[in-house]
Formats: structure tokens, sequence, C-alpha cells
């Protein structure tokens, strides 16, 4: 039998059967493609929003230039959100602390950070650091490496 | 409260965003100061420079506005091409304020200052220059500058006379 022979009913009810066995695959399929258009209305974003994940590293400048009046060092305040870099070149490590250099930073953004991520610097691991945090509701995230994993570091 | 939150670095990655950012700053300054044949005592500058520059590139997404870098800015000096855009360790004139110390007699001959482009400021929409004549860093605002021209190269394209540079 030739399928454009078949009745026009009969037909129609066998789709209208498949059409209701499938109606939680089309729902889903529906929203699936509702999320997707979605998605491509709305502008690219980045994975976390500006200003809230900052990470800060001290860097050793010595191979640049390496004079005794001379900067050595340079704290980098990295804004992931926003890929913000701001960058203080500092004598020593201990000129001026990470305190003052993160307010500064703050003062120049308007903006208090949710998370800051540091390493297990001395700098970095004080009470100074510590308390200014816990007064502006600051995250520390301080990255331990783990032992017998030379990777990790 | 301060909530601690020790993040175990199982692989490498924890803090790659900014051992990464550092090592481009480096190597950008670097090759700046390679480029202007600067001396290295200006390395600070390279690198602040450098990182004014890369805030400043104007990434505009598919709505047409600006990156959040540029959010992150002082609003009124954000995309300030003017004083950014400037090669460093190019040279650069300009003019200082007839109450400036440096000017003695009040002629605008005095007033006169050239030397390299170490940076744009922060905080005022003026440059960073080095004067060569005084050998001191000046705050310029009224400045015209020559991007071909690198005075620690080629000393010649000073109009004044640089006994020692």
């Amino acid at each position: 039998m030739i399928g454009g022979d078949m009745p026009l009913d009969s037909e129609n009810s066998r789709y209208q059967s498949r059409f209701n066995e499938n109606a939680d695959l089309r729902n889903f399929n529906d929203t699936l493609h509702a999320s997707v258009v979605t998605q491509q209305e709305q502008p690219n974003t980045t994975h976390s929003p500006p200003n809230t994940h900052l990470r800060m590293d001290l860097a050793n400048a010595s191979s640049l230039g390496r004079l005794p009046s001379l900067n050595r060092y340079f704290l980098l305040i990295l804004d992931k959100g926003a890929e913000y870099w701001a960058t203080y070149p500092r004598k020593t490590r201990g000129t001026g602390t990470p305190v003052e250099l993160l307010k500064q930073y703050i003062t120049t953004i308007g903006r208090t950070p949710r998370y800051l991520r540091i390493d297990n610097s001395k700098e970095f691991t004080s009470q100074e650091i510590v308390d200014f945090c816990s007064e502006n509701d600051i995250i520390l995230q301080p990255v331990v490496a783990q032992p017998y994993h030379a990777v990790s570091r | 409260m301060t909530s601690f939150c020790n993040l175990w670095s199982h692989n490498h990655t924890m803090q790659c965003r900014v051992e990464g950012t550092i090592g481009s700053s480096k190597q950008h300054s670097r090759v700046a100061l390679v480029c202007a044949n600067a001396p290295t005592r200006f390395w600070p500058d390279a690198t602040v420079d450098f990182t004014c520059k890369k805030n400043t590139q104007a990434k505009r997404d598919e709505l047409g506005d600006l990156s959040t870098a540029n959010n992150c800015m002082q609003r009124a000096f954000a995309g300030a091409y003017k004083t950014v855009a400037i090669t460093f360790g190019s040279r650069v004139t300009g003019y200082l304020a007839r109450e400036y110390p440096l000017v003695k007699n009040g002629s605008f001959g005095e007033g006169f200052v050239e030397g390299i482009y170490l940076r744009a400021n922060h905080d005022t929409p003026c440059i960073r220059m080095y004067c060569i004549t005084s050998g001191s860093e000046l705050l310029i605002q009224d400045l015209k500058s020559y991007p071909d021209e690198f005075p620690f190269r080629d000393p010649s394209c000073l109009l004044r006379y640089t006994p020692v540079i």
C-alpha cells in the first residue's frame, strides 16, 4: 500500500498520537531553543562581573633594571571580570604596604571588590590586610600550595 | 567578619591570571625600553605606560559600549588617546607655564621643554615626560609628540644641544 493512498483521517490521527507522545520532548526543545535565543540576544558577558574578583601579586622586576636606588618590585592588581590592570612600582617588598595600595586602587575604581585572591607571601598574610578585608567585607582567597605535588606550585 | 577561603592549588592555574599578567607586563616594558634605547631606570614608567595603554584600548562590544576596563578608569580621561597613544620614549615637546619655577625670565623661550614621553598621568589630562635639559620629570599638558623620533636612539632629532643624555 502506497503511503499517499492512506486515508487522510487515519494519517492525521497517527501523527496526532505521535505529537502527543512527544509533548514532553517538544516542551523541552522549545525551552532549550528559547534559552539559546535568549543567550544569543544577550551581550557577551564575562564569567565574573567587573570589580568583584581581584587578583593581587608582587613581582620582582630586577631583570628590567637593577640599581640600588631604583624600584625593584611592582605590585600588580588584576580585575578578573574587567581585565583592568593596575601596577604600582615599589623600591622594596616592604615599602608601602599592600593595604595602602589596595586602598588607592579602590579609591580610583570607586567600588570595593568581593573576592581578593592572593598568594601566601608575608606581605599579603599580615594582620593588617586581614583587618582591612574584615572591615570592608572582602573574602580573602589565599592560594595554598598542595604539599608533595610539584605542579601545584 | 572575614571569610577565609583557602584554595588548594590542585593545579598550577589558580594564580595563572596574575602570573601571566606579570609576565606580559615585563615583556612589553622590556621591549619598549629596547625599542626606545632608553636606560633601564625608566622601567617603572614603561610598565605603568604599558598598563595604561592596555586599559585604554577601546574594545567595543556588540552593543557598541566600551569595555568594562574603560569603565574602571577615570570617566573624564577614559580613552584620552591624545595623552595615551604616544610611543614610549619618543620625542615630545611642550611649554611650561610662565609661573613654573623653571621659567626664570618669564620669556617664551625659557618655557620650551623637550624630552621623551614616559606615560600618561592617571589623574589629570597630562603626560609625564623626562626633560633632557634639566634631567627631571615634568608634567606637561600642552604637548606635541613626534612618534618616529627617539632621542636616546638618535640625539640629532633634538632641537637643543644636549651634551650628555
